[in-house]
């Protein structure tokens, strides 16, 4: 890939992840991902329900438990590859330079303490002010998180406030240390439109003040259009399109991309055309096939598709994993 | 006007899931066994039960002869439990009296059962007498209940059926207050509304919709509670109030045994972990049921 | 007009807070607070609003899932709040509801068959078992499943086999309306498309007429002939979905459709981000619910309550910005 001049911030290669399943066995949740954030850009990673996206945002965190699964691979996140990192060294990039938000406001704040305690508890644990200045910064936070008498809300509990309020919080909390990378995990997907729009427009609003990337997981794409720089389209634990925001909306090659784009009822089109769905089912992981795992579902089906499942082709600055696109380059 | 029809309707793609479909309490019982506790707690109570039934078969002694030339004697290869004040083989006593121990338990949990389901779902699915039923059962939790149970006796006389119902009514409150918890939940369930909105009949929804899905609290409840009435049944013996001698009611046993412990420590202890091996196994077998039963626990 | 299938009047729904048998209530949810609307036979009318604006209680109301307080809802020319229980039995083979969650909906310790079957048996649909069987294998058709299925349980099947289910449920005692609530929001984007067709090819296959509840505005334009826009227990506007989406007058309808994201890269939306939250409906603000997030509040919306007014034929909306008639100085 050609080498830009904005800095790489995260690299991930060959990332699997395995979960352990009752029967001893395991199954591949996420397979040889590959993806890469470059300092202060926006990457969505796009899917459906099982489709793998959660999963690997836990994986850059360490956060899946050691007894449900493990994974492979490399995160190079700042230079440190992350799978190799000591515990100790994981807890001080958490929260500090690489902070995670997630959809359930409702259940993401611990109920039985101060917004103020919450807040500060994630400055005291990566600095070293005091106790009147860590006060003073989760104020300063809350205000830029456009929550309104930011005093009074340090010392409420979080039932006290509503979920787009919660959602605020939860950001501040994630922005107080000034991370690189803040990680979305679907954070608009519990809130309702208007309170969405208010969000979206924050996140953006700190992305240009921090300087932070964002990578953003969601299934929404209208949300995707509206935030991010490049996309990466999931299926099945793998990526199977990825390209800038522009190029995957206009023109989507993988027949899943253009299948999920027809799937959703567009606001602005005048047309009144039936919705063309995606036939079938969200494949259940676990279920081993030989070939492309969207065969069962594709229209454009043929038979290698049944039989191998297809690498990475490139088409200019645009990678589909699709077999339509078998004369292309192949990346991975 | 809106649409082709034919892209419409695709047959969704069932075909990965040929499998033998599988009920709940299918499922259940190959979480259940695969619980080592609850396995131990079954074979435990599976024993007793057995036992019990066959005890003419598993013994020669009679019940209730007395053998003033055997009083008193320590275990040994005759009498492998020892024997009492009156020559009767403690063994035998145990295993008949598991009779009546399994029996007392069985009808506390029955009569307690029922009238708790039946008062719980009352309350719970008509909200209108909720209020009063709730009250009457805190008024019965704030006795304990082995107070609760003595005071019953005291009311209706000593006896073993007084002893079995004063233990029922002990165990109605807590039938009353999970079954009512059970159906609260149960009933802000969609599928119940879409019953209603179908038009069933309210008597079809508690027996069709509502029974089968808080099955699963009650069935760990009354397991729990066997154990529980057990206890009590043998407690109030013990006290005297219950089953009366020579009834070998193992709370009984441990009543008599209790004047002669410095002699005869075997007349108490026997009987004594009788009782608890059974309360033991129905509290290992419920604790996995509750784990079986839960969709949440794989 | 006279012949609308659907007659809602003046609909209030309140619920008691902090209910108990020593307290009186002072307080109350006004969960549904006057709206009035008409469904004609054939048609679907969308409803659209966020989290809490009552949509859902509307929609049970008019089953009496939900007791309405006041108001008239006339289906078919009857009084649906005046029937007895038995009449009321009978009228819910008339009209049925699919639930949002598909998860929920469904009695996980009965088969397919017997919850069809329960929705046939109830209403005397089908002579004999065997012909209800019958029965049940074409709903299964008519809802893309296949009739192998029938003796399976809901857990499993994925949430979009499992909406069809219930839709099969619905359509099971052939009703005239169908109110669906949420029923696509809780499935995945490529399954919410399937379901979304499988509604709007039933509507010809039944001659169904549909109240269409949804909080995302697009999916409701997608089905919807009619939509109307409901804020903290208020219908603030009702219209024609090329009225509305031409010319939405509401500023609350105005914000929403400025809210949802376009997937359109080159479409710029010019967009009217609200201030603050939804207020809590047991203290709604007084006068025009809305005001106080409102761009546009002048100062009668602060006390008087604005009424529904019809700005061009078929286009309502509660606002006072359009009602030229000069009563904002009583109260």
């Amino acid at each position: 890939m050609a080498v830009t001049e904005e800095k790489e911030l995260l690299r991930v290669e060959q990332l699997c992840i395995n979960f352990k399943t009752e029967d001893g066995g395991h199954i591949q949740a996420v397979k040889q991902l590959n993806l890469t954030i470059k300092e202060g850009e926006t990457l969505a990673l796009v899917g459906e329900s099982g489709c793998g996206k959660s999963v690997t945002s836990l994986s850059l965190m360490r956060l899946i438990p050691k007894n449900a699964g493990f994974t492979e691979g490399k995160i190079i996140f700042e230079g440190k590859d992350l799978n190799r990192v000591s515990e100790r060294e994981m807890r001080s990039i958490r929260g500090n330079s690489m902070s995670m938000i997630f959809q359930e406001p409702m259940t993401s704040l611990n109920p039985v303490h101060k917004i103020g305690k919450q807040i500060g508890e994630v400055i005291y644990l990566h600095s070293s002010l005091s106790k009147a200045q860590i006060r003073e910064k989760s104020i300063e936070m809350l205000k830029k998180v456009g929550i309104p008498r930011a005093e009074k809300i340090m010392d409420e509990y979080p039932h006290q406030l509503s979920g787009g309020m919660r959602q605020r919080v939860m950001i501040a909390m994630a922005m107080a240390c000034t991370p690189k990378l803040l990680i979305a995990d679907e954070p608009t997907t519990a809130l309702d439109v208007t309170i969405q729009a208010q969000i979206l427009e924050l996140m953006n609003e700190l992305k240009k003040d921090f300087q932070t990337a964002i990578l953003l997981i969601t299934h929404d794409l209208g949300v995707v259009a509206e935030m991010a720089d490049r996309v990466m389209v999931m299926y099945y634990g793998q990526i199977v399109e990825q390209a800038d925001v522009r190029t995957l909306l206009k023109s989507p090659k993988h027949p899943y991309t253009i299948g999920l784009l027809n799937s959703v009822p567009d606001m602005d089109d005048e047309s009144d055309k039936p919705l063309v769905p995606i036939m079938g089912n969200v494949p259940n992981l676990g279920v081993i096939q030989a070939g492309c795992p969207f065969y069962a579902r594709c229209p454009q089906a043929f038979q290698k598709c049944h039989l191998e499942n297809p690498p990475l082709f490139k088409l200019g600055e645009q990678l589909v994993r699709c077999w339509l696109y078998e004369s292309q380059e192949v990346i991975a | 006007m809106l649409t082709k029809t034919e892209t419409n309707v695709q047959p969704a793609k069932l075909d990965e899931m040929e499998s033998a479909s599988v009920s709940f309490f299918g499922m259940a019982w190959k979480k259940l066994r695969k619980n080592k506790g609850a396995m131990i707690g079954g074979s435990i109570l599976l024993f007793f039960i057995l036992t019990s039934v066959f005890a003419p078969v598993l013994t020669h002694y009679p019940v209730n002869e007395m053998r003033y030339d055997e009083t008193l004697k320590p275990p040994s290869r005759e009498h492998w439990l020892g024997t009492d004040e009156f020559g009767r083989d403690i063994y035998t006593r145990i295993l008949y009296g598991g009779r009546v121990s399994l029996l007392m338990g069985l009808v506390a949990v029955s009569i307690a059962g029922s009238v708790g389901v039946f008062l719980g779902v009352i309350a719970g699915y008509y909200r209108r007498l909720d209020l009063y039923i709730m009250q009457l059962m805190d008024i019965l939790l704030a006795f304990p209940s082995l107070l609760m149970a003595i005071a019953i006796v005291a009311v209706l006389g000593v006896g073993l059926t007084n002893a079995m119902i004063a233990v029922a009514i002990s165990v109605i409150p807590s039938f009353v207050r999970v079954v009512r918890g059970s159906v609260l939940a149960v009933r802000e369930k969609e599928y119940i509304e879409s019953a209603r909105a179908l038009g069933v009949r309210d008597w079809k929804i508690i027996v069709r919709h509502i029974l089968p899905n808080i099955a699963s609290p009650i069935i760990v409840l009354a397991t729990l509670q066997f154990g529980v009435s057990i206890l009590s049944a043998a407690a109030l013996s013990f006290l005297g109030l219950g089953a009366q001698p020579p009834n070998p009611e193992w709370g009984a046993l441990v009543f008599v045994g209790k004047s002669f412990l410095s002699q005869a420590w075997w007349m108490t202890l026997y009987p004594g972990l009788a009782i608890m091996l059974v309360v033991l196994g129905f509290n290992l077998l419920g604790d996995g049921l509750r784990d079986a039963l839960d969709p949440r626990i794989k | 007009m006279t012949d609308a299938l659907l007659d809602v009047k003046e609909l209030k729904v309140y619920f008691p807070v902090g209910s108990g048998i020593f307290r009186r209530h002072s307080h109350f949810v006004k969960a549904v607070d006057d709206i009035s609307f008409r469904v004609q036979k054939g048609e679907t009318l969308g409803i659209v609003g966020e989290s809490g604006c009552g949509k859902s209680t509307m929609g049970r109301s008019i089953l009496r899932l939900i007791e309405p307080t006041s108001g008239s809802v006339k289906f078919k020319g009857h009084e649906v709040t005046a029937l007895t229980k038995s009449e009321l039995r009978r009228l819910r083979a008339d009209i049925q509801i699919v639930f949002q969650d598909p998860y929920a909906s469904l009695n996980p310790q009965l088969t397919i068959e017997s919850i069809l079957g329960e929705a046939l048996s109830t209403h005397q649909i089908g002579n004999n078992a065997k012909e209800r069987k019958e029965m049940v294998a074409e709903l299964l058709n008519n809802v893309g499943l296949s009739p192998r299925h029938a003796g399976r349980y809901p857990h499993e099947f994925s949430g979009g086999q499992r909406q069809r289910i219930g839709i099969a449920r619905a359509i099971a005692v052939n009703p005239a309306l169908i109110i669906a609530d949420e029923p696509v929001s809780a499935l995945d984007v490529s399954v919410q498309a399937q379901i979304l067709n499988l509604f709007q090819h039933l509507k010809k296959t039944y001659e169904l007429t549909y109240i269409f509840i949804a909080h995302d505005l697009s999916v409701v334009k997608h089905v919807s002939d009619r939509i109307g826009v409901m804020y903290l227990g208020k219908m603030v506007e009702l219209a024609g979905k090329k009225q509305l989406f031409q010319k939405p007058l509401h500023p609350y309808t105005q914000a929403l459709m400025s809210a949802i994201p376009s997937l359109d890269p080159d479409v710029k939306r010019e967009r009217i981000i609200l201030k603050g939250d939804v207020p809590s409906p047991i203290t709604p603000p007084q006068g025009c619910h809305f005001h106080p997030r409102c761009h546009y509040r002048i100062e009668a919306c602060e006390h008087v309550k604005p009424r529904q007014i019809e700005v061009e034929p078929g286009h309502f909306v509660s606002c006072h910005l359009y009602d030229t008639t000069d009563n904002l100085t009583e109260k």
